[in-house]
């Protein structure tokens, strides 16, 4: 019946048109590909309105005006093609499918797709098969050294860790210039869930919890753009002044897959995980302060048996020494034993690491209605015994055409997170790699797996050292790293979930309108259990902390898209709206001391529970409006604007407007010049501004509840918070100017794209470090400048073009990227930002540097710069900059070798500049662990540099080569310690061979049936690094406290296999 | 037309719809935070308890007070990590008590002062002169008239000590007249002296004469006209009576409201009785407040100290095993409830006899008697309940190295401290000024312990008692007189602190002498 009908409309329609004919041309349109005809192909003679649409069977009639000899055909999907008529009635037409323009096709902003090539501005993309060849985790760790300009940092090889992401340096002093993460449209939440130590910082000990957008299934991403400056961003508001990772989800049909039926995806990714780099220890001289030690009770009992540092007698020279695994005697005395090293005590500590990743998708549908489920299962059992993180994913994705013009769309997924326990990090007690800091190198760590004593055989020894109590090397610093690992638990549960879903109407062939509603909703809750007989709380504690996270975000757009066919003037306006309410609420309650042991319940607790409770909301309104004028399809000119109203904002600053502009031409489209080596040629120029709010509650203060004094009535005690609120906050700005070109050369064998940028943004909101004199710590202000420039280069190389899957193909991509940041101002009065301190080491912000300065106590020197030596030994000297973290240029290189079924690609990635602290140098050689303090063991160091010559009255007369001979352990007692950071600044540049893949597909022939079996590895090797003993690619969290490490967790090399069938 | 009505509908849709969105009207209410009160909510007695508390807490912090303080001072020693006992501080110690004094007890007290009736600006205002002073003798010039400005001064000038001290005299003179009506408006959330109001302005008036001491070098005049002026009129200038009006925080037994130092204790073992101090009390004054200062060594049974400023390697070997051949901190100090002490009276009765012998209150050297057997009593009388408590079990042993005979008592051993002999260890009336002056600073650096801070004050203003820099010391053989500008300054008001420097007269250093120590 419906056949019927389109017949008798074509016949009604081509009966319209005869009387007016001059030629009646009929034919088939078919797809390239399989031959199968394309009903419903629009068939248009140039330039008029005439035009037909193919019958079931792919069969069109059109009755041709005289002077008209141009016919177009497009369909969805199908390259558009144009044929001249010759003689012939009879017009067949071939439609090629259009895989080039799937490729340069993007979504940009609002998630709409647009042409590569109609872009006025920078932007990069990567497929989901690219993320998950070498599946990450996290996917944030996937982009780098793919991308240009994506500074990628992994944070730590515990599992389920934060990374952090910048794209064109840093923008923001205060804010954390992390991305904003959009997922089908809607925003992504990316809170870093670390908890940190002492004031939230995770330098100071704490666990790195990892943040929110690990939580994105890399398997269910088909396509991640990155929109990397505020050019790209404008229309998504305050949030993308930092650029935007926009994810498409994959969806159950496209055109490039072309599935029949049902389609099966199932995969499994399997790695083993070992540390990339450990510190590199000393085993020649075992635990002990000037060369003495014997073991009696490991707390100050024996000959500096409480000490955990190193400078104690030789190893493996066949002394006798009492040791803490020594057998005892009857009084449970120590009985001397050989004195020898254990070269791989630490080695030996860590296990190796699984991560398997099992997927299964099913997805099927055609043109009406299409759907996909997946489900992801991924399983993490870390390198530090005992830690693990565990994620299911469930995704699913529906779109069908309800009515004719009505399209309806839903994704979403629900994750859960869960790991039993996450090592502790930074400087305290619960980090295991702080005892291997401090300690005593001859001690055989693994022996001390089991950490309390058992029934002994030797009756009179349960006496001394009876069952289930303590057992470890040092009892007056340390936990034993095993009992910390097993008893002490930093678990954590996440629940997830976020979807949208969207009405797409489409009122003409030119004019549709959707309306959508999005959520992102979770609930983040940890654990920390301290176990009774803790060194540092023998009562034991527990503290639960529960986060929640809702944000919906509702949209309306409406798309008016024509192209004027005359004079070829293609016409695009979108308006829109949006409401975005988001709300945080947070519960911690602590019990500090345990009444019953090992009871881990809040109620517990024999000391008053305390607590914080805090609850934020913020409502942001916004209407924009973008559009684009293309002329010839080869010159492009988009604009945008949005007008935001915060209620962050005080009254009066509520709204803000911001607007962007661009303009692009494709050189090569515009001449028809196109020579046998120079194939395409764009280039582009925009401009942008975007605005920013602050955070809820930051305008007028409020008085803050403490711990009370809980006497034998409480007394509740308030206090005035240390932050001073301004309730005269204005919006900040960033504005964007940025030029580049995309070119390609011998038929598109080598591609270049270049782009140059120069943001600066003012007015910042920042909480800026005030004196403390003023009775406040930091205040909230609108101030400084911070300024961007930079440019980023992407070449793509093919140098074999296998012409057959049989031939040898090699492909290759360099990307560069270099950002010049500087602090142009800060607000009067605030000369130095202090963006955090770890230790005494400060990183700061100062007027005419760039952003992240490492502040802190060089040696004295004298006025050569030589380090001055007083009693032998080097002293603090001044207070200045010492380094920068920020890398002086980034870039990746990758390639792919294939040959028949065999593909092997490869990922390098460049970190060039910048500067690290490292504290793990810094007391591991207070310490006498690591391998330089065996330098001056015997015979004593004489520091380099110089001593002061005084003059008979004391006065100083010059200086000489300092000749005084000190220890070792007086040497570096003194030059590496918390009061002297200059000796622990390090060059922080890094190449790393990030991926390697060795994969073999088996195709089963005239199905779309395959098998692919790969060998995987990721972080396989520092290829450079200037740091010693750690991996320079570390953080302690994804804020801008950056460059400082100290007793790192090692970051993992993982090799494993990935197995995935297309059924 | 179809169209056209769908198109309409569609307008009105959108219309409509953009109303809503480009809506502020609870755009106040969402930004409110509900879980905090106000400003204008803000409670003075909760304010008080918690200034007390923070300020207490910093003035006994174990870096800070117990360290640079009572290690500086050499009342204790580091035998672990012996750095900040050599002089290598902490920078950030420094910056974080700067901050703590400032932006934590001092804005709430400000705040208090503010919202307060009478009687909660009095007791605001003597907290206020306390962190003050303690800020001025750690560093010499500080903010203090441009302090606590807030937004209203964000880069706040510093004084000269000298003003600070005038004003910080004069603003102890106005709390003292606050406190007018002792028993009118009633004050609460007073952990100090539970809401006395009385022992409030005893402490402002005593608080007053110790600050007057302490400044007496550079204005005689002033100090003997101000000093004569409380003496002659104890009615309008009460001062403590006994020890039961130590200004003295009564901490409770469980954390977060314990001890500092007992919180240190939990985890760590690096502090041990100064040599110095033990040999004072042992040798020179023979004198038993040693039972409740140190614990015999366990390794001995004796009470030894430890010199001060060793190299850690050093320390631990002292003696063969320093961690058990000399003596800890005594029990009752580093209990959950040892009391952090701002000032006692035993302080106010040495100040008294210091300012007779001087002249700057009448009475003469008769009258320093008087004060200085009142000052010993009431620091026996501080301590009667633990050294009884040692005593008792003791009786007819030896506790350490000291025989306890059965019977002793606390008042047998008062008077035989206050005994005046012609010993040249007591005060006998007889002897030079100088000698009685170094007695009365000696006995003042004892009724101070764990009061590093002030007992190091005082020793940089008096030079008694006697110490020998620390052995290993990183300040070219010194003991420092003052404490280094923090570091935040510098990255946070630095043009201040230039002028602040240029105010001290002298290098920010360790070696600068303040204002009053010139």
């Amino acid at each position: 019946m419906r056949k019927f009908t389109i017949l008798l409309a074509l016949m009604l329609f081509i009966g319209l048109q005869v009387a007016l004919a001059q030629r009646t041309i009929t034919g088939k349109v078919t797809n390239a590909e399989d031959n199968t005809s394309i009903p419903g192909a629009t068939v248009l003679v140039a330039g008029t309105t005439v035009g037909a649409i193919t019958d079931v069977d792919g069969r069109y009639t059109l009755v041709v005006p005289q002077d008209k000899n141009v016919l177009f055909i497009s369909f969805v999907g199908m390259k558009t093609q144009s044929i001249t008529l010759g003689v012939s009635n009879i017009v067949d037409i071939v439609l090629a499918t259009e895989t080039m323009m799937l490729e340069d096709v993007v979504i940009t902003a609002l998630g709409i797709p647009m042409e590569k090539k109609a872009l006025g501005y920078s932007v990069q993309d990567v497929s989901g098969d690219d993320i998950t060849k070498v599946r990450e985790n996290n996917v944030i760790n996937s982009l780098s050294g793919r991308i240009a300009v994506v500074q990628v940092t992994n944070s730590s090889g515990a599992p389920g860790a934060s990374s952090r992401i910048v794209l064109r340096g840093v923008n923001s002093l205060s804010g954390n210039n992390q991305p904003l993460f959009v997922v089908d449209g809607i925003h992504i939440n990316n809170t870093d869930f670390g908890d940190g130590g002492l004031d939230g910082r995770l330098g100071f000990g704490g666990v790195n919890r990892g943040s929110a957008a690990m939580d994105i299934n890399p398997n269910d991403i088909d396509n991640i753009s990155v929109l990397k400056g505020p050019n790209a961003a404008a229309l998504y508001g305050s949030r993308a002044s930092n650029g935007v990772i926009l994810i498409t989800t994959k969806k159950g049909y496209s055109k490039a897959a072309k599935t029949k039926g049902i389609g099966i995806d199932l995969s499994n990714t399997t790695t083993f995980e070992s540390p990339l780099r450990l510190p590199k220890f000393q085993n020649q001289y075992g635990q002990g302060s000037g060369g003495k030690f014997a073991f009696v009770d490991g707390a100050g009992g024996g000959t500096n048996d409480g000490t955990d540092e190193s400078w104690g007698p030789k190893l493996d020279i066949g002394l006798l020494i009492p040791k803490f695994d020594s057998p005892m005697d009857a009084t449970g005395k120590r009985i001397p034993s050989p004195l020898v090293s254990h070269p791989n005590n630490v080695k030996d500590f860590f296990q190796t690491g699984v991560t398997t990743s099992t997927s299964l998708s099913l997805y099927g549908g055609n043109e009406k209605a299409n759907g996909r489920l997946s489900y992801t299962q991924m399983n993490q059992k870390g390198i530090v015994p005992n830690t693990d993180y565990a994620s299911k994913t469930l995704n699913f994705s529906l779109g069908t055409t309800l009515a004719e013009k009505l399209n309806v769309t839903a994704s979403g997924s629900y994750i859960n997170g869960k790991s039993i326990n996450q090592p502790g990090t930074g400087y305290s007690g619960e980090n295991v790699m702080q005892q291997f800091t401090w300690s005593g190198r001859q001690n055989d760590i693994p022996g001390l797996r089991e950490y309390v004593y058992p029934i002994s055989t030797v009756p009179s020894q349960n006496l001394w050292y009876p069952a289930g109590s303590k057992y470890n090397w040092n009892y007056n610093y340390h936990n034993n790293p095993y009992f910390t690992l097993y008893k002490n638990l930093n678990g954590m549960e996440r629940n997830r979930l976020f979807g949208n879903a969207k009405i797409l109407y489409k009122f003409f062939d030119d004019l549709s309108a959707h309306i959508r509603t999005g959520i992102d909703y979770y609930t983040n809750f940890t654990t920390n259990r301290i176990a009774a007989g803790d060194i540092e709380n023998v009562f034991g504690s527990y503290a639960e902390n529960t986060f929640t996270f809702r944000e919906m975000n509702s949209d309306f757009l409406i798309m008016y898209n024509h192209d004027f066919k005359a004079p070829k003037i293609g016409l695009q306006l979108n308006f829109g709206g949006q409401r975005m309410d988001q709300y945080t609420g947070n519960l911690f309650a602590s019990a500090d001391e345990l009444a019953v042991p090992d009871v881990f319940n809040v109620a517990n607790s024999q000391v008053p529970i305390r607590s914080t409770q805090r609850h934020t909301q913020k409502r942001i309104n916004s209407l924009y409006f973008s559009g684009q004028g293309s002329w010839n399809r080869a010159i492009f000119l988009d604009f945008t604007g949005r007008n935001d109203w915060s209620s962050t904002l005080p009254k009066g600053s509520w709204s803000y407007f911001y607007p962007s502009i661009s303009l692009s031409g494709v050189i090569t489209d515009l001449y028809d010049n196109k020579s046998k080596y120079f194939s395409y040629a764009k280039l582009r120029i925009s401009w942008a501004r975007v605005g920013s709010d602050t955070d809820p509650f930051s305008l007028y203060p409020t008085v803050s509840f403490g711990n009370g004094w809980s006497g034998s009535t409480k007394l509740l005690n308030q206090f005035i918070p240390n932050e001073l609120p301004n309730p005269k906050l204005k919006p900040q700005f960033t504005s964007s100017l940025e030029f580049g070109g995309d070119f390609r050369f011998f038929k598109n064998l080598v591609s270049l794209d270049l782009t140059y940028y120069s943001s600066s943004t003012t007015d910042q909101i920042l909480t800026a470090p005030v004196s403390g004199a003023t009775g406040y710590n930091t205040m909230k202000i609108n101030a400084g400048e911070i300024t961007n420039k930079g440019i980023e280069a992407q070449l793509g190389v093919t140098i074999f073009k296998p012409e057959n899957p049989k031939k040898f193909g090699w492909e290759m991509d360099f990307n560069f990227a270099k950002n010049v940041n500087k602090v142009v101002s800060l607000t009067p009065g605030v000369e130095n930002y202090v963006i955090g301190t770890d230790w005494a080491m400060k990183v700061i912000a100062q007027p005419g540097r760039p952003f992240g300065d490492l502040y802190g106590y060089d040696y004295l020197r004298d006025p050569n710069g030589n380090i001055i030596n007083r009693d032998g030994v080097p002293v603090q000297g001044d207070l200045k900059v010492l380094g920068n973290y920020q890398p002086d240029w980034t870039g990746g290189v990758s390639g792919g070798f294939s040959f028949y079924n065999f593909t092997l690609n490869f990922l390098v990635d460049f970190h060039m500049g910048g500067e690290i602290y490292s504290m793990t140098t810094t007391w591991g050689r207070y310490s006498g662990v690591l391998d330089e303090t065996l330098l001056g063991r015997d015979g004593g160091i004489v520091g380099e540099g110089v001593k002061e010559v005084f003059d008979a009255n004391g006065k100083l007369t010059g200086y000489v080569p300092n000749d005084v001979v000190v220890t070792a352990e007086a040497y570096n007692h003194a030059a590496f310690v918390n009061t002297i950071q200059a000796g622990s600044v390090f060059d922080a540049s890094y190449i790393k061979l990030r991926e390697l893949r060795l994969a073999y597909t088996f195709k089963f022939s005239k199905t779309n049936k395959e098998l692919t079996i790969a060998l995987i590895g990721r972080n396989l090797a520092l290829l450079y690094s200037r740091v010693p003993h750690i991996d320079p690619e570390t953080s302690f969290g994804n804020s801008n406290l950056q460059g400082i490490e100290y007793g790192q967790l090692p970051s993992t090399k993982s090799l494993g296999f990935n197995i995935a069938f297309k059924l | 037309m179809k169209n056209i009505i769908k198109l309409f509908t569609f307008a009105a849709l959108i219309l409509s719809l953009v109303t809503i969105f480009s809506c502020t009207k609870d755009f106040e209410k969402i930004n409110t935070d509900n879980d905090n009160p106000g400003i204008k909510q803000a409670a003075p007695n909760m304010l008080l308890t918690g200034a007390i508390e923070s300020m207490t807490n910093r003035v006994h912090e174990i870096f800070l007070g117990h360290e640079m303080g009572s290690c500086w001072v050499q009342q204790m020693a580091k035998i672990q990590y012996t750095d900040e006992d050599r002089y290598i501080f902490r920078p950030d110690v420094v910056n974080n008590s700067w901050r703590s004094f400032y932006a934590a007890s001092g804005e709430d007290v400000v705040t208090i002062y503010n919202i307060g009736n009478k009687n909660y600006k009095g007791v605001a205002l003597v907290l206020k002169c306390y962190i003050g002073s303690v800020l001025t003798d750690l560093f010499g010039p500080v903010p203090y008239t441009n302090a606590w400005q807030g937004a209203g001064s964000l880069l706040p000038s510093y004084d000269t000590q000298e003003s600070i001290y005038r004003l910080i005299i004069a603003q102890l003179d106005s709390a003292n007249t606050f406190f007018l009506d002792v028993n009118g408006l009633p004050i609460a959330g007073d952990i100090l002296y539970n809401n006395n109001i009385l022992q409030w302005k005893q402490l402002a008036n005593s608080l007053r004469l110790r600050l007057l001491l302490r400044m007496s070098a550079k204005d005689q005049g002033f100090v003997t006209t101000e000093m004569g002026k409380m003496i002659n009129d104890p009615a309008t200038y009460p001062l403590f009576g006994s020890s039961a009006d130590n200004a003295s925080l009564a901490y409770l037994g469980t954390a977060p409201n314990n001890n500092p130092i007992n919180e240190n204790r939990k985890t760590r073992d690096d502090h041990r009785v100064s040599k110095n101090l033990i040999d004072l009390l042992k040798v020179k004054y023979n004198d038993y407040r040693i039972m409740v200062f140190a614990n015999p060594a366990s390794a001995t049974d004796e009470f030894v100290g430890l010199p001060n400023g060793l190299l850690s390697a050093d320390a631990m070997a002292y003696l063969g095993n320093g961690l058990t051949e000399t003596s800890k901190m005594g029990n009752y100090f580093v209990q959950a409830t040892s009391p952090g002490q701002l000032m006692n009276y035993a302080e106010l009765q040495f100040i008294l006899a210091e300012a007779a012998v001087k002249g700057y209150i009448p009475g003469g050297i008769s009258q320093a008697k008087v004060y200085y057997d009142a000052g010993i009593a009431g620091s026996f009388d501080q301590y009667s309940t633990a050294l009884q408590d040692i005593f008792t079990p003791n009786w007819g042993g030896a506790f350490g190295s000291l025989p306890i005979d059965s019977g002793y008592t606390v008042a047998a051993e008062i008077s035989k401290q206050i005994d005046s002999t012609s010993s040249a260890a007591y005060f006998d009336v007889a002897a030079s000024n100088a000698s009685l002056l170094q007695i009365i600073a000696e006995q003042r650096y004892i009724a101070n312990f764990d009061l590093g801070l002030e007992a190091w004050f005082e020793w940089r203003r008096t030079g008694f008692p006697v110490l020998i820099p620390a052995v290993a010391g990183a300040n070219e053989g010194k003991i420092p007189i003052r404490v280094p500008y923090p570091s935040d300054e510098a990255a946070t008001n630095p043009t201040q602190l230039a002028a602040g420097v240029a105010l001290l007269g002298g290098a920010d250093g360790l070696n600068t002498p303040v204002w009053w120590d010139n």
